[in-house]
């Protein structure tokens, strides 16, 4: 516990003695939790969207029988081959692809709608606040693996029908998430002082509380991309996401069970890349919120 | 010349309130906070309103302002009802009524700068361009000692600084009347002394007038010109702060007055007993029966009505304290 | 009442503990506590800069001081209630033992037993998940070896005590059924559970209503008397700290810069910051609209230390000397320390 004590942080006091009291070095810390993983994810990013740009990486499907079941550090194939030959950085990489596009789509989605219908329930409360809320228990009562089944027996698996079965769980979570900051907020002095300047209610969301929910829907974001992404791979595994031979880090890790003694690596590479991704993820959230929760 | 409220007809008030009531509903119960106020505020005069936790007295303000609306009851500010305006006619009549609360810093958005902060009304009013209003933003801030503060956000601020951003952003629009909602309870007492010293600056520059609301009798006193003393969503007496304080006609306000410590304490047990009722559950006929040393029979079934004793001076009691000095 | 072992009644077993008696041996005595806070960019925060004074056996001692004087720090050190960041030095003895630096488990021997402390916020310092009753109880438990009914016996006598109507039934009650007022006897009534020789009341009535206010200090003044506590009310409220204090400290950025019996204080202050503090209260005697005397400018910054007076910036009365070295706190009246230079003469501004 090293919360300030209230004495050092009641008004009137000079600011820098709240500042003061926080430990020293927390401060560095809490900057390396933010720009490490923070970094690892911008160069994995980079490196599953513009390393194939630059340098020529082979393709991760369509790979020859002849280069099948090649162990790491192979001249030309760093990571290895799978069983059909595939080589196996490539398909790290376009899996990597789709596990952001993937989480981006829905937590993009999540945040946009979900945050609107969220933030117009704690605005407006009453019959808007009950109807919102009963859409979003809707969305959420749906049962995830069922829900990822029907779409991909009634419409095929794809990574488009992935996308829109998570969506259904990222909405209602942001929902939630925007309805609470805003209730939260509403019950803030300064809201009533902006009615009370004469403020119109559209601008009161967009400038008052649109800027203050937003670091909490932002930390939010951030686990829940990782979750999407999880969530992906686990579909992909069960085999109603993206369809084979399409490279996903979870359809590798179900490939790879088959040749687990063999080529263990098979399975702990798309693995390694998952925990590690999604950790960062998490670890940059927490230190954000950390941040923000100043 | 007077009316039952103690207030002189000779020109029309600034604010009068009416008969106002405000109740809601809890889950304990429906909370008479407001029942039944009226007193009026004069042009360029202070008036204090004491009363301590429960009396209501931050409803009260809150439903001069309409937010929210009150559920019954008359607010006629410069003329306007304003309990019977919507929208921007509403909007319109509010413009010269401005609020500043207790908290310094739950009144300041945190993600705005000082400058947004203070221009907000001129925004929303629509008060000239863009330079006029920045311009506007730079007198008012000069005005309250804060020039060379407009970049900076809240946190970067003491108590003291906060209160005074949210005092310029009160003052920007040059408004008629200011609330002031414990708008010092929150200071330190060097601060609060810079703060209310603001106040009464504004005052005589501006030809501001004032609703002061407080639970600090001295405080209270200090800054009015006429006190009004509230007791669980009633007003018990009203009248010019020095009489009230040397010739208090309410029991409760001789308990308020012997409860300021250094002020003979020691009377203060026998001048009120007990705890302050429940807003839920009020006493019957006068509220403060159930702790007034001098409470009869009379008292529970009989609300008391205001009465004129004194020039000016007003009060609500079936037994008022008649020419006993504090 | 009888008690088969560990009732109210039995205190510590060492010393007098009934009546009011005065013993010359200090109760608790404070000398050059010093706490420290680490800050940002590698530098300290003094929160105490070097508090020396003593409480005595049924004395009331007022702390008075601003937000970020060092009031709370410093009775929070002495309870060893501060967070593990915290740098303490210096002694705090209390009837000769030192509780600087002492263990935890030893400290909490200490902790009501000893030394009790009522804090601002009821709201926030009882569980409001447990019964009155039962918050009370568990406070006689820490440190009487009683059964569970025993203690709650011994609840509902101090509620009794702390003149709680109907103390029956709000043993049975949730903190939130209370009011303000109730709570803090609540508070005080588990403080007082196992009778300590000295309470601490940290702006214990900051938060309530003054008429509630008046009832609690007088409550506190009667307990006082009735087991011989010593009493030490931290407050910023210098008019509370006159009216019920025997002797007032005034703090100012960490240090001690006045202190006298509270009658002396009122009618002969020295220390400029005092008299400004005096001159700042409203007075119910001054005139509407009267100015108030204010001084300009902040508490100094508690990182970074001036090497002269703290108070100096913003004193009307600094010469150069005061900006070259502290002053230090003497006892230049008999009864009457304080710290400064160029002490101000006779009673403050009232007008």
């Amino acid at each position: 516990m090293s919360a300030p004590l209230p004495e050092l942080l009641a008004p009137g006091t000079e600011p820098s003695v709240a500042r003061a009291s926080r430990a020293r070095g927390r401060g560095r810390a809490l900057n390396l939790r933010i720009w490490l993983p923070a970094g690892f994810l911008i160069l994995l990013f980079c490196a599953c969207f513009l390393w194939p740009l630059v340098y020529p990486v082979p393709k991760p499907t369509g790979g020859s029988i002849l280069e099948a079941g090649l162990p790491p550090l192979s001249p030309g194939h760093i990571f290895g081959t799978d069983p059909v030959g595939n080589d196996v950085l490539s398909r790290i990489l376009y899996g990597g692809r789709v596990s952001f596009e993937v989480g981006l789509s829905v937590t993009a989605i999540g945040l946009v709608i979900g945050g609107l219908l969220g933030t117009a329930a704690g605005f407006w409360g009453g019959a808007v606040d009950t109807v919102v809320m009963r859409v979003l228990d809707v969305l959420i009562a749906f049962p995830a693996l069922v829900l990822a089944l029907a779409i991909a027996e009634g419409l095929g698996p794809s990574e488009m029908h992935v996308i829109w079965a998570l969506s259904f769980f990222s909405i209602p979570a942001f929902g939630r998430i925007a309805r609470s900051a805003t209730l939260a907020l509403r019950g803030q002095t300064f809201m009533l002082a902006a009615r009370l300047s004469g403020t119109s209610r559209r601008r009161i969301i967009l400038r008052h509380v649109v800027p203050n929910i937003m670091p909490q829907l932002l930390t939010f974001s951030l686990l829940g991309i990782g979750v999407a992404i999880i969530l992906e791979g686990a579909l992909s595994f069960l085999g109603l996401g993206i369809p084979l031979p399409g490279p996903s880090w979870g359809s590798m890790i179900a490939q790879g069970q088959g040749t687990l003694s063999a080529s263990p690596e098979l399975v702990l590479i798309p693995s390694a890349f998952l925990f590690v991704t999604v950790v960062a993820l998490n670890v940059l959230g927490d230190a954000l919120r950390e941040r923000w929760a100043r | 010349m007077s009316d039952n409220s103690g207030n002189s007809v000779n020109t029309a008030p600034l604010l009068q309130v009416r008969d106002l009531v405000h109740e809601f509903r809890t889950d304990l119960g429906t909370v008479h906070a407001v029942s039944g106020v009226s007193f009026d505020v004069r042009a360029g005069e202070t008036l204090g309103i004491v009363g301590e936790t429960g009396s209501g007295k931050s409803t009260l303000a809150r439903a001069i302002v309409q937010a929210p609306r009150p559920t019954s009851g008359a607010v006629v500010f410069r003329g306007a009802d304003l309990v019977t305006l919507r929208g921007t006619r509403l909007l319109q009549a509010r413009r010269h009524l401005q609020m500043v609360f207790q908290d310094p810093f739950g009144s300041l958005d945190p993600k705005w700068r000082v400058r947004d902060l203070v221009e907000e009304p001129l925004v929303a009013y629509k008060t000239g361009d863009r330079t006029a209003r920045r311009r506007r933003v730079g007198e008012v801030l000069e005005l309250v000692g804060l020039a060379g503060y407009s970049t900076r956000r809240p946190r970067e601020l003491s108590g003291g600084q906060a209160q005074r951003v949210a005092i310029a952003r009160a003052v920007a629009l040059n408004p008629a009347l200011i609330i002031c909602d414990e708008a010092v309870s929150s200071l330190d007492v060097l601060i609060q002394a810079q703060v209310l010293n603001l106040f009464e600056r504004l005052r005589a520059e501006l030809g501001l007038s004032y609703l002061f609301i407080a639970h600090d009798l001295a405080l209270v006193k200090q800054v009015s010109d006429r006190v009004a003393v509230m007791y669980l969503g009633r007003l018990c007496e009203v009248g010019p702060g020095e009489q009230v304080y040397r010739q208090p006609l309410h029991p409760y306000t001789r308990a308020l007055l012997d409860s300021v410590p250094g002020t003979a304490t020691a009377r203060a047990a026998k001048t009120i007993r007990g705890e302050p009722p429940s807003p839920v559950h009020p006493p019957s006929g006068c509220r403060f029966r159930t702790r007034c040393p001098r409470a009869e029979p009379r008292c529970a079934d009989e609300e008391p009505a205001m009465r004129e004793r004194a020039a000016g001076h007003v009060v609500a009691c079936h037994f008022p304290l008649e020419g006993i000095p504090a | 009442m009888p008690y088969a072992n560990g009732g109210p009644d039995d205190g510590p077993d060492d010393g007098p503990d009934d009546g009011a008696e005065q013993v010359t041996e200090a109760l608790l005595d404070i000398e050059d506590l010093r706490v420290t806070f680490p800050g940002s960019k590698n530098r300290e925060v003094r929160a105490v800069d070097g508090l020396s004074y003593s409480v005595y056996a049924g004395q009331t001692l007022a702390i008075v001081g601003e937000s970020g004087s060092g009031k709370t720090v410093s009775c929070r050190a002495v309870m060893g209630l501060l967070p593990a960041t915290a740098t303490v030095t210096g002694s705090a003895r209390f009837q000769g033992i030192q509780l600087i630096g002492l263990p935890e488990d030893r400290l909490r021997e200490h902790r009501g037993a000893d030394v009790a402390m009522v804090f601002q916020d009821p709201a926030r310092s009882l569980n409001p998940t447990m019964r009155v009753g039962a918050q009370i109880a568990e406070a006689v438990r820490v440190h009487r070896a009683v059964t569970k009914a025993q203690a709650r016996e011994q609840a509902v006598d101090l509620l009794r005590l702390v003149h709680m109507p109907l103390p029956e039934r709000r043993c049975a009650e949730y903190p939130h059924q209370l009011s303000g007022g109730m709570r803090q006897r609540v508070m005080i009534a588990i403080a007082l559970a196992c009778r300590p020789r000295l309470l601490i009341a940290d702006e214990a009535t900051t938060a309530l209503d003054v008429t509630t206010q008046a009832q609690i200090m007088e409550l506190l003044l009667e307990l006082q008397a009735e087991l011989g506590m010593a009493l030490m009310l931290i407050s910023h409220d210098l008019g509370l700290a006159g009216a019920y204090a025997d002797e007032v400290i005034v703090m100012y950025a960490g240090r001690i810069v006045e202190q006298a019996p509270a009658v002396d204080l009122a009618t002969r202050v020295r220390m400029p910051y005092t008299q400004a503090l005096f001159e700042a209260i409203p007075r119910l005697e001054r005139p509407a609209h009267a100015p108030l005397p204010v001084i300009g400018g902040r508490p100094p910054d508690a990182a970074t230390p001036l090497p002269g007076c703290a108070f100096e910036p913003r004193c009307r009365h600094a010469e150069d000397d005061c900006r070259a070295a502290a002053p230090p706190l003497a006892e230049h009246e008999p009864g009457h320390r304080w710290a400064c230079w160029h002490p101000v003469d006779g009673a403050p501004d009232v007008r």
